[in-house]
């Protein structure tokens, strides 16, 4: 992950969820370099950096060494739930949020309970690293359902009464509000398709899976919407406050999901899953929605034939810039979804773009071109799309790709007046 | 008014009789000369004997492969054979007792006996009869030729997946199994058919249903059996085959496929073939009963319901080989009920035979012997039956040597002990020469109490905890008392075989010449020479009781009217037996050896290439098309003015 | 060197003389044919003690005895699953790790290369097997691996494991595909 500088620190967290490892957050005095605290996902509370602060507003996530009793004995140690997403800071309140990776391995059978304190979201006293509450998206997560996205932190209207919200477009496929001082989840809605869940309730706070969706040890579990790569995997959404709409780039996908027994050998994954994924409803793979969270729902949609992998970016000139696996760069009008321009670069894009004023006074767009990633590995790595379980079954449904890309990796500055 | 003189008459009647019609006869129904004629010939009893050979050379085979286990588990921890080779050896052991002796000789003498016993030329469909044994002698050598190649099956005669699945026994052992059992599956099929349609239709005038002999009942209700329950086996193996070769997913738990869906469908068979083998050994017990008593077999409808229930029976209780897989409670229930009932039909004939016997004037000759052995060692195998039967005790005794004791009780009791006697009964009828009584007795007690000896420890060994099918055991576990008495007693039952084939081998050349009917028996087969003519019976026999020959010693009444110059066989009514047509039997032909060689390429090559059943269609197709080519009209009959 | 490529996979045992009897000539010619072509293709080794194989050199003989063994060869793809090689190279297609399926070999393709890449590991993220697991079971999941690719005869080859379906059976696979030349050479990088 990229380091966050805030509040003085120097912030970085671990990733290799799919090997066994137990996640934590780091700070970094940003002078010093020295460790100022490092707060682990897992394990007793003193671990965790759960103290006396630590008020989650739901009573699932109360009680004393959750991290441990949550877990059949001793799974803790190897659980996951490591931090490799986006930290958002609030000054106003000196906190950071972030989420927690998924709990390993894969196959759920071998980790019942709760898993904490995987595969939710932290808000921590930046200074201290002491936790102040947390919300769990996925108790005992079934599908790899990192969550790791990122939070968009908004003063709005919630039901007629102004509130500090936080926003984050869920793996699982709910678009979650929480109350950002106490973990309140005020609403979740689907942004995508989704039939592995039935919603979130809101009185416990806890998703409400569906039975027959639930994989199997030594059973393929077909048709599993969202996959494991989530309705929307990594690549963060925008804001734009001048049409109060959040553009989230996601992807519309299925799987079929097997697990199997994973045994735990240093060094290698521990999954005990194989999949294979494919289109969702509809038969396009990514999607850009433009969410309105006041009124609970999408203002317009763009479908993209390949999954949408990049970064959203909108700007004060009301377009919004995104690009696509076969080498696409867009922008589209912010409040119709209008594409306005676009340019072809020499390899997919699964970046994030960014706009700048240069030292000339001109602005100008930027963004790296190269496909890879999961869902490009099937071109960067040269997999082969014989086997529709390779990349964790991604590359069954990207095996169009080596005809519509190549693997590159170059940097395309776009002047805004040019 | 031209008056036809013996040559040319074209049927047999008053005119034409004895030397004459025998010439007549024997020209139009005997075989080409030569090898030609053997491998062309479409005579029941030509083909019956190329079966019971064959089938018996299975026999001495397996039993070999049975005696190298004996000795392997003769001491504890021997190292005598591998475990690799043992997999293979009892693997082998119990398919080729199974496929290739128990079922095909039980069907090879339904081949011979049928025809003779209801008063027919020859059998139904005759060249389909040929090709049947050129499948059976197939599969028989694809399965031996892989075992001396060290790819022999190796997984049981069951062949439960997973373990014959690709992911445990990837290679070829499973697959020549597998096909195997197609080969034996097609020939099976193919022997029923004929005698369904033979027993039907072709029986002699006036035998009607309730006239015939229990053996042709029994034939009959087998052969329904068969062809009900094979073709179970036989998609289960292709689904097996289809697994392994092009990755399908039928018994793939992983992909919704069923591991079980293998045991229900190969169970749908194979516990009817315990029927299938052991029902026949009642068509002989009843008919050897009935000629050594020197009296009708006691209640004639109560047997032959019994043998109906347990054909009916057979197809309800394939679950009990099932419960220790986990099943629902109302499933152990009726399955153990059903398992029960077949005890009742079983002891209805049991007391059936002892009235008989009782009630008799029993000649203590061989063949009765063995029916007093039959009737002792089937029954202690029935009450084994009934203790596993019931589902606490069979999730203690699953797959301990209890059960290897149970159901060689059951099958070599229930089966190989009439056919023994029913090979000593019939051996005139064979060979035209009876076998020894001296020998014959001799190797009986061989036989009989080397049995014993064998098979009685191993309840101990059961109830002891031995596995079935572990290659060894450890010392200390008190089973090596048993195992070695086991042994030994392999050997002596062993050396009881080895006397009975010297026996037969040595009376084939030198024993007592037979006349028609040494026996003093009922039965139409006795009503014709030994061995009979290849036309079977100068003259059809009409029949007016269940035991034609004891009602009419001197004269038996016959029908006249069949042609004698082109093969042809009197049809009857199903219920009655009336006279309904005369039907045109066929000639010799090659055509089912080819037919029998292409589909053999077929089968083989499939293990190999699925290409091979697209590819190989098309010489099958040949050769089917040549066999069935119509012949044009058939000669035509000489006008008689 | 070529790789011996044994498609027949059955070896030869040096002809048997059985003393011929009068009129049993054709038996015993049929029966020196048997004992000629005999087969350990399918051979189950269960002897109970581990074979200590030492990685050997170029084309060691004892090459043919693991992968043209389909005891070997299934026991090796219950390896692979049970070692989590399918979690970096799926079921041949790949993933973290290179795919195994197709025709290159980074550190060569015989067998003898992938044992070693096997219990040494190879530099980015393959990982050193060396003290999990013996080097019998080594040769048997290199014997694997290679079948992903179809290398072995069709008729030691296993259609497919016993868990999710993914790739077209290898038992359907263009087969005997002989290794381009510079992959049998030997690993390109030894000094990595």
């Amino acid at each position: 992950m990229a380091p966050l500088v805030a509040g003085g620190k120097v912030l970085v967290g671990n990733a290799g969820g799919e090997f066994g490892v137990r996640g934590w957050l780091a700070a970094l005095d940003a002078g010093s370099g020295r460790l100022a605290w490092k707060a682990y996902n897992t394990g007793p509370d003193k671990d965790v950096l759960i103290g006396q602060a630590f008020r989650p507003f739901y009573p699932m996530d109360r009680g004393k060494d959750l991290g441990i009793h949550s877990w059949p004995p001793e799974q803790w140690k190897i659980g996951g739930g490591t931090v490799w997403g986006w930290i958002s800071f609030d000054p106003a309140s000196n906190t950071i949020f972030y989420g927690t990776g998924n709990p390993g391995p894969w196959n759920h059978e071998q980790r019942p309970g709760d898993n904490k304190w995987t595969a939710g979201v932290f808000a921590r006293n930046v200074s201290t690293g002491e936790a102040k509450w947390f919300y769990q998206t996925s108790p005992h997560d079934l599908y790899d359902h990192d969550d790791i996205n990122e939070q968009i932190l908004l003063d709005m209207p919630v039901a007629g009464r102004m509130r500090l919200v936080l926003i984050r477009p869920g793996r699982n496929g709910y678009l979650y509000v929480l109350d950002r001082q106490t973990g309140q989840v005020l609403s979740a809605d689907p942004f995508g398709y989704i039939n592995s869940s039935r919603g979130v309730n809101l009185r416990s706070g806890r998703l409400i899976p569906v039975k027959e969706k639930e994989p199997q040890a030594g059973r393929v579990v077909r048709n599993i919407c969202p996959t494991a790569s989530g309705a929307k995997d990594w690549n963060p959404s925008a804001f734009s406050p001048r049409t109060g709409l959040i553009y989230i780039p996601h992807i519309n996908l299925c799987m079929d999901l097997g697990v199997l027994e994973a045994n735990y050998v240093v060094g290698t994954p521990y999954l005990g899953a194989e999949s294979k994924v494919y289109a969702g409803p509809g038969g396009y793979r990514g999607v850009l929605t433009a969410w309105d969270p006041v009124a609970r729902k999408p203002a317009w949609e763009v479908h993209e034939d390949l999954p949408l992998w990049s970064g959203a970016l909108a700007t004060a000139g009301d377009l919004v810039f995104y690009g696509t696996m076969d080498g696409w760069f867009k922008a589209v009008d912010a409040r119709s979804g209008k594409l306005r321009w676009r340019a072809k670069v020499d390899s997919g894009i699964i970046s994030q773009p960014v706009a700048y004023r240069g030292a000339d006074g001109r602005e100008y767009v930027a963004v790296i071109s190269g496909v890879g990633g999961w869902a490009g590995a099937l071109v960067s790595a040269q997999l082969d799309p014989r086997d529709n379980s390779a990349a964790l079954g991604f590359v069954n449904a990207v095996r169009d790709l080596p005809n519509k890309t190549k693997s590159g990796g170059r940097l395309f500055v776009f002047a805004l007046d040019g | 008014m031209n008056v036809l003189s013996g040559k040319e008459l074209p049927r047999d009647g008053e005119m034409l009789q004895g030397e004459a019609l025998h010439a007549r006869l024997d020209k139009t129904w005997r075989r080409d000369p030569g090898l030609w004629g053997w491998v062309t010939t479409t005579d029941h009893k030509d083909i019956a004997h190329r079966y019971i050979v064959t089938a018996f050379t299975f026999l001495v085979l397996g039993g070999l492969l049975s005696l190298v286990m004996r000795l392997q588990l003769a001491t504890p921890e021997s190292g005598l054979i591998s475990p690799d080779r043992y997999d293979q050896i009892f693997t082998m052991h119990g398919t080729t007792m199974m496929f290739l002796f128990a079922v095909p000789v039980m069907e090879a003498m339904a081949v011979f006996l049928v025809p003779l016993m209801i008063g027919s030329r020859n059998i139904a469909f005759p060249r389909l009869n040929a090709f049947s044994y050129w499948m059976y002698l197939a599969g028989g050598i694809l399965l031996w030729v892989a075992f001396i190649l060290n790819i022999g099956p190796d997984a049981g005669w069951f062949s439960y997946p997973p373990l014959s699945g690709p992911q445990f026994s990837p290679g070829k052992r499973i697959d020549i199994w597998a096909q195997m059992v197609t080969f034996t599956e097609v020939a099976a099929l193919a022997v029923s058919v004929e005698t369904v349609a033979t027993i039907l239709k072709q029986r002699a005038p006036g035998m009607t249903l309730a006239r015939m002999p229990l053996f042709v009942w029994v034939s009959l209700v087998v052969s329904l059996m068969v062809i009900f329950s094979m073709p179970a086996v036989a998609l289960a193996s292709s689904f097996l085959i289809a697994d392994r070769l092009v990755g399908t997913q039928f018994f793939n738990p992983a992909e919704h496929g069923d591991a079980l869906l293998w045991q229900h469908m190969f169970w749908f068979f194979g516990h009817p073939e315990v029927y299938i083998i052991f029902l026949p050994g009642v068509g002989f017990v009843s008919e050897i009963t009935a000629t050594f008593t020197r009296r009708p077999v006691f209640g004639y409808p109560l047997l032959v319901l019994a043998v109906v229930a347990i054909g009916l029976l057979a197809f309800g209780l394939w679950v009990h080989h099932m419960f220790a897989t986990g099943l629902p409670r109302l499933g152990y229930a009726f399955y153990t009920a059903a398992s029960m009932a077949v005890a009742i039909p079983s002891g209805i004939q049991i007391f059936c035979w002892i009235a008989t016997i009782w009630d008799g004037r029993p000649r203590w000759e061989t063949p009765l012997l063995y029916v007093v052995a039959f009737i002792i060692t089937f029954v202690i195998g029935g009450l084994t039956g009934v203790m596993l039967a019931s589902v606490p005790l069979d999730l203690e005794l699953h797959d301990t040597y209890f059960v290897v004791a149970h159901f060689h009780y059951v099958l070599i009791g229930g089966a190989v002990f009439p056919l023994l006697g029913a090979i000593t009964y019939w051996f005139p009828k064979f060979t035209g020469r009876l076998m020894s009584e001296r020998l014959g007795k001799t190797s009986f007690w061989f036989v009989f109490l080397g049995f014993q000896l064998t098979f009685a420890p191993m309840h101990w060994a059961g109830i002891l905890g031995m596995p079935r099918r572990v290659y060894t055991y450890p010392t200390g576990l008190g089973l090596e008392q048993v195992n070695l008495l086991a042994t030994i007693g392999a050997f002596v039952l062993a050396t009881g075989f080895a006397l009975f084939l010297v026996n037969s081998l040595m009376s084939m050349r030198r024993g007592t010449v037979a006349g028609a009917n040494p026996w003093d028996a009922s039965g139409l087969e006795w009503a014709t020479s030994s061995p009979p003519p290849p036309y079977n019976f100068p003259h059809i026999p009409v029949v007016s009781s269940r035991h034609p020959l004891w009602d009419h010693r001197d004269h038996l009444p016959v029908m006249t009217g069949l042609r004698v110059d082109d093969r042809e066989l009197l049809l009857t009514t199903v219920m009655e037996a009336r006279p309904d047509l005369r039907e045109p039997s066929p000639l010799p032909s090659s055509w089912p050896l080819w037919a029998a060689i292409t589909s053999t390429i077929l089968f083989i090559s499939s293990i190999f290439t699925p290409w091979a059943v697209l590819y190989g269609s098309v010489p099958v197709a040949i050769t089917l098309i040549a066999w069935f080519w119509p012949k044009g009209p058939v000669t035509p009959e000489p006008v008689i003015q | 060197m070529r790789l011996p490529k044994g498609r027949t996979g059955c070896l030869s045992h040096p002809p048997l003389s059985p003393p011929c009897i009068q009129g049993g000539r054709l038996a015993c010619a049929l029966f020196l044919c048997l004992g000629l072509t005999a087969c350990d293709r399918e051979q189950r080794s269960l002897n109970g003690q581990p074979k200590a194989e030492t990685i050997a050199l170029a084309n060691d003989p004892r090459d043919l005895s693991y992968q043209e063994n389909s005891y070997q060869l299934s026991q090796g793809q219950r390896l692979y699953k049970w070692m989590n090689c399918s979690g970096c190279h799926a079921n041949g297609g790949g993933g973290m790790g290179p795919p195994l399926m197709d025709d290159e070999w980074r550190y060569g393709g015989r067998m003898e290369d992938i044992v070693r890449t096997i219990l040494h590991g190879r530099p980015n993220g393959m990982p050193r097997f060396e003290g999990k697991i013996t080097e019998q079971e080594a040769w048997q999941i290199a014997s694997y691996v290679r079948s992903l690719s179809a290398q072995q005869g069709q008729d030691v080859l296993s259609a497919r494991p016993d868990s999710m379906s993914a790739s077209e059976p290898p038992t359907l696979a263009e087969r005997g595909k002989v290794l381009p030349e510079n992959n049998l050479t030997g690993p390109k990088d030894e000094q990595n």
